[in-house]
Order: C-alpha cells, then structure tokens, then sequence
C-alpha cells in the first residue's frame, strides 16, 4: 500500500474520531473564573477609552472634568432618578467611575447590530445587566442556565446559533474583526445583511462605539445683533431707556454746565434722536440629553444669557449713553430627532423651547458732552416677567471619540412677548436666527 | 454586553482551559477576549446564525494563542525527551463525559494540546498549524500525534478505572 492511500485513510480514519470528540466537546462551558465580568465590565476599554491608553487619558480628561463633572454628576443623578426600578428591564447600569468624571454604561447597550445578530436567541433570554445574577421564571431558562452552571454540555441547539465547527456551517467562521489576527483568513469581510446595513444607514444614530444614552452640551451661542435709529425730540421720551423730563431739557437747550464749567450753548441744528444698539447677545449652557430612542432625544438644562444694548439718545455733541446689561438664566426643553448617522457624523433637527428669567440686570448710564463724559450714574433694572421662546435647529455633529464630539447648529428662535416694557433684542426682533456650537459628551 | 458575556462565558472558559492549565490566566485571557469582542462590535460582520459564537470564538483563541506565544519555546521543549509511542490508538470519547475529557485535554503537555486543539476544535490543517505557531508542518503533525495517543491512553486508563 502507498503512502498517499495509507494517508487518506489515516485522514478517513481521524475524521471519525475527531468529528465525535468535536461533537461532545461542542458547546460544553465552565464556570467561568470568579471575578470575571466585574472586572472586564469596569474596564476603562469597556466604556470605549482605548485612546486613553495611548497617553491621551490625562490631556481628555483634563478638559472632561474640567468642563463637564458638573453636567456628568447632573446626568448621573437625573440618570438614576429615571432608571426604572428594576433596572435590568433595559439591560442599563449606569455606574459612575471613581476618580474619573465618566459616567460609564457597563451593560444592556450592545450595538443594536449585534442586537440583530442575537434576535435568533429564544424568547426566554433576556438581556441582564449582571450576568452573573440568577436568572429567573421559565423552565426553559433553567434548563439551559442548569446545564451551564453544572458544567455540562448545552444541549443542542439551546442556543439557536449552529456550531461554527460543524461541517456545513463554514462559512460562518469567516466573520473576523481582528485586523491582527493570527487567525483572520483573506476575503472575510463581506457586508451585513442589507436589511440590517439600511437600518444602521438611515434615520439613526450611528451604531457602535458612537451611539450614546446619554449626552452633555456645553456650548455656546449667539443671535444677530441689531440697530435702529429714531429721529426727532419725540424720541428722546420714547427712548428704550427713557429719559426724564429734566435729562431731555438739558439736551435740548444745553443749559447745563459743560464739565469744564463754561456754559455750552444750544444748538438747534444738531440732529437730535435715539441710536439703540443691540449686541450679540451671548450664550453658554450645559444640556443634558436623553435617548429615549435611537433616533428620539429629549434634553433639558441650564443656560445664562448676557443682553447687552447700548442706547444713545440725544445729539453728537450731547447725549445720553445707556449701556444696559441683562443677565438670563434659563432652563429649555427639546425634543431632536436623528435624520442621518454614520460612524462619527450625525445630523438631526432639533424643536423645543425656553423659559428664562432675568436675574439681573443694570444700565450705566453716561452724560456725554462733546466727547467728555459729563456725569455718569447706573441704575439696576429689573424684569419681572418671565421670557418665554420657541425654537427650531437642524444640527450636526462630529464625533472626535465615542465620547467626545463637537457640533453646530443653525437655528430660528421665536421671542415671545412678555409684556415687560424693558427693551432688549427679544423684543427688538421677536424672530431671529440663531447659531449654537459647543462640545457634546456622550455617554452610554 | 451582559447577554452576550452571559451567554458565551462559559463556553469560551472552556475553549481557553484546553490551551491553558491556570486558572489566573484564563481568567486573563478571557478578559481581554471579551474587551476586544465588546469594543470590536461595530466592526462585527453578521453572517447568519453561528457567526457570532464563531466569531467571539476566534477572538479567543487569538488572544491564547498569542498568550502561549510569549513563550516561545513552550512548543519545541516539550517534544524533546516525549518518545514517539508508534500506536494508532486513537481517542475514542464515546461514552466519557465531556468534562472528563476536557480535563484529559488539559492535562496534556503545552504544547501537544495547542496543536491537538487548534486540529480538532479549530479545524486546522497542519500547515495552517505551523503557520500559527512557527512550526514545521512536520513538528505539528508529530505533536498531534503525540497527543492523539497520550488522549488515548488516558481514555483506555479511564475506562478501566470505570468498568
């Protein structure tokens, strides 16, 4: 007998065996080491850091907790207050990481991808934030974890996928992530299911490392400014900052004592008016969002608003320069949906509104003659109402890790009239377009 | 993650405790395993049912393989002094439980059981074996060998101890 037909049936021969003892061997599990998920689960990899490692942890961090602890311990709290009271309904544990300012997701927020690939699992598995929790109700659950924890092999088929060493199933080996592998094989990577690519293509957040639960806003935003002037002595006592009788007199007859004590004289041909200026009124904020969907978030928070107008009433050679300052602080509420999202882009458009309340507010008000402030005094101005406003912004952002992305977004804001009388560019221009940008924490 | 870690645990303890004897490092391996599968969920590619054990499977195997690795001579020490035992016994598992049997696999020596493995459970040719581990075909089909008839003689020893 030759060699090559003593081979194939030393081959025929192996075959047998080997294919039992695989057979036996298939799927038989272990207790699994002690201690295991607690640590893979508080790993810093696990809330998507692997950049951290690369010496980029200190730098990251820095900016983090400087600028988000407080939005992060906000998420946190209103996190936990919102977590349903059995928490593994979502599969969601939240747990905030000692010694760093991330609020780590550990558990139940699998890429909905992979969610897809497990949709085969029976019906009696369901997701547990804690795996090594016992696991309750149907017999069909206790059969199969018994059989697991007793260290026997699962009976075939309980999970619902095939073997991938079974015969007929090798194609299923291919499916690789490893680009260092040792044991990827060439032309492994072929697409998803299309069904599933569409999904992860269009209307939703992007998947994966980039997905989040949770985000924080820290921006900053401004509107158009705006200007307008008024003509005529009128003007002066509908003046935004409205002058009294005896201010209006100086202006008009110059019989004050200029600065220098010499006595100006009036001048009747000086135009005389009201130039009211409004700044780009400057916002910052911290929101917190929360998916309610893949697609849906709501977010709310905190914002402060500097208004600042300066109004100029009288003529060239003498007036009244008010610079007035309002300060907001105020709490919005918006619903964003997510139109597009792929990878690190997302776009979405954004609805919600705002209520703000002045919190302070003052004009220092300076008597200009010729040039040379004449006097000056302030006067602090309060605005009872509250200022309520809608508004509308398509976004996108870009997302520079799983954590940390910046984004911009466009706007229009509707200034509701609140009826205060106090001028400022809510009401100078009731409709206004307005432009956010700021750095977007995600967390998950 | 929690079902997936839940679900796959168990069994994948199991793959890495036929390479490796220690329970320290299984538990190593298996934490890198799992960090590299949650963190490589995006780049996973579903090709039907199977494809995900397969594939948590492989991640595994790699983050052995390259754990056995690090000790480049824990193949080649092993074959010195290891005769030949010339028999074509081979392990027939019918009728011993697979926990049995997967002790028998770990207690074969380093380098015996991670070509007997990666043969059987990984289906690897002898060639694709020596390219994994920087062997000669020749080293691989031996080392098989070796353990196809140690295994076997531990199965003969068990079956009397239990007749």
């Amino acid at each position: 007998m030759n060699d090559e037909s003593e081979r194939d049936r030393q081959a025929g021969y192996d075959g047998d065996w080997v294919g039992g003892l695989r057979e036996k061997m298939r799927g038989y599990s272990m207790d699994e080491p002690e201690g295991l998920w607690e640590e893979i689960s508080s790993s810093e990899e696990i809330a998507g850091l692997p950049y951290l490692r690369k010496g980029r942890r200190r730098k990251v961090a820095r900016i983090a907790i400087f600028s988000a602890s407080a939005a992060a311990a906000l998420a946190l709290v209103l996190t936990l207050a919102h977590v349903p009271s059995e928490p593994h309904s979502s599969g969601l544990q939240v747990q905030a990481s000692a010694g760093t300012d991330c609020v780590q997701v550990l558990a139940g927020s699998s890429a909905p991808l992979m969610a897809a690939a497990l949709s085969p699992l029976p019906d009696h598995v369901e997701p547990l934030a804690d795996p090594l929790r016992p696991h309750r109700s149907s017999v069909g659950e206790d059969s199969c974890l018994s059989s697991q924890a007793q260290g026997q092999p699962l009976p075939s088929g309980a999970d619902g996928f095939d073997d991938y060493v079974s015969a007929d199933s090798g194609n299923d080996t291919s499916a690789e992530a490893e680009p260092d592998d040792i044991m990827t094989d060439a032309g492994e990577r072929d697409a998803w299911p299309d069904d599933l690519l569409q999904e992860s293509r269009v209307g939703r957040r992007p998947e994966g490392k980039f997905s989040s639960i949770i985000s924080t806003d820290l921006f900053f935003s401004n509107i158009p400014g705006s200007a307008g002037r008024s003509s005529g002595y009128e003007s002066l006592f509908a003046s935004p900052v409205t002058l009294t009788q005896d201010q209006v007199y100086k202006i008009v007859t110059g019989s004050d004592e200029a600065a220098d004590g010499s006595v100006t004289l009036y001048s009747g041909l000086d135009e005389v008016g009201t130039d009211v200026r409004h700044r780009q009124p400057v916002r910052v904020g911290v929101t917190v969002g929360f998916d309610i969907t893949p697609r849906w978030t709501v977010g709310t928070g905190l914002t402060y608003s500097v208004l600042a107008t300066d109004i100029t009433a009288g003529s060239e050679d003498r007036h009244y320069l008010t610079e007035r300052r309002l300060h907001y602080i105020g709490i919005p509420l918006r619903v964003s949906c997510t139109l597009y999202g792929k990878e690190r882009w997302r776009i979405y458009a954004a609805a919600g509104g705002m209520l703000e309340k002045c919190i302070s507010g003052r004009d220092d008000i300076f008597y200009v003659v010729r040039g040379v402030t004449d006097s000056e005094s302030s006067r602090s101005v309060v605005e009872k109402q509250l200022q309520w406003s809608l508004n509308a912004a398509a976004g996108v952002q870009f997302s520079f890790t799983p954590h940390i992305g910046i984004y911009a977004e466009p706007g229009l804001s509707w200034f509701i009239d609140n009826g205060s009388g106090i001028e400022n560019v809510y009401k100078d221009r009731p409709l206004n377009f307005n432009f956010e940008c700021g750095l977007r924490f995600s967390f998950r | 993650m929690a079902d997936l870690y839940r679900r796959y645990a168990g069994y994948l303890t199991a793959v890495v405790s036929r390479y490796v004897s220690d329970r320290d490092d299984v538990k190593d391996i298996l934490q890198t395993s799992f960090v590299k599968i949650f963190t490589s969920m995006d780049r996973f590619e579903y090709r039907g049912n199977g494809s995900v054990k397969a594939w948590m499977t492989r991640i595994t195997v790699n983050e052995t393989l390259k754990f056995l690795k690090r000790d480049e001579k824990f193949l080649s020490a092993e074959v010195v002094g290891i005769p030949d035992s010339g028999t074509d016994e081979v392990p027939d598992a019918d009728g011993i439980p697979a926990a049995v049997i997967q002790d028998m696999i770990s207690r074969l020596p380093q380098g015996y059981r991670t070509v007997f493995n990666l043969y059987v459970f990984e289906e690897k040719s002898h060639k694709e074996i020596a390219a994994l581990l920087g062997i000669s075909e020749g080293t691989s089909a031996s080392q098989f060998h070796r353990a196809k008839a140690m295994l076997a003689t531990k199965i003969r020893e068990y079956r009397k101890r239990n007749e």
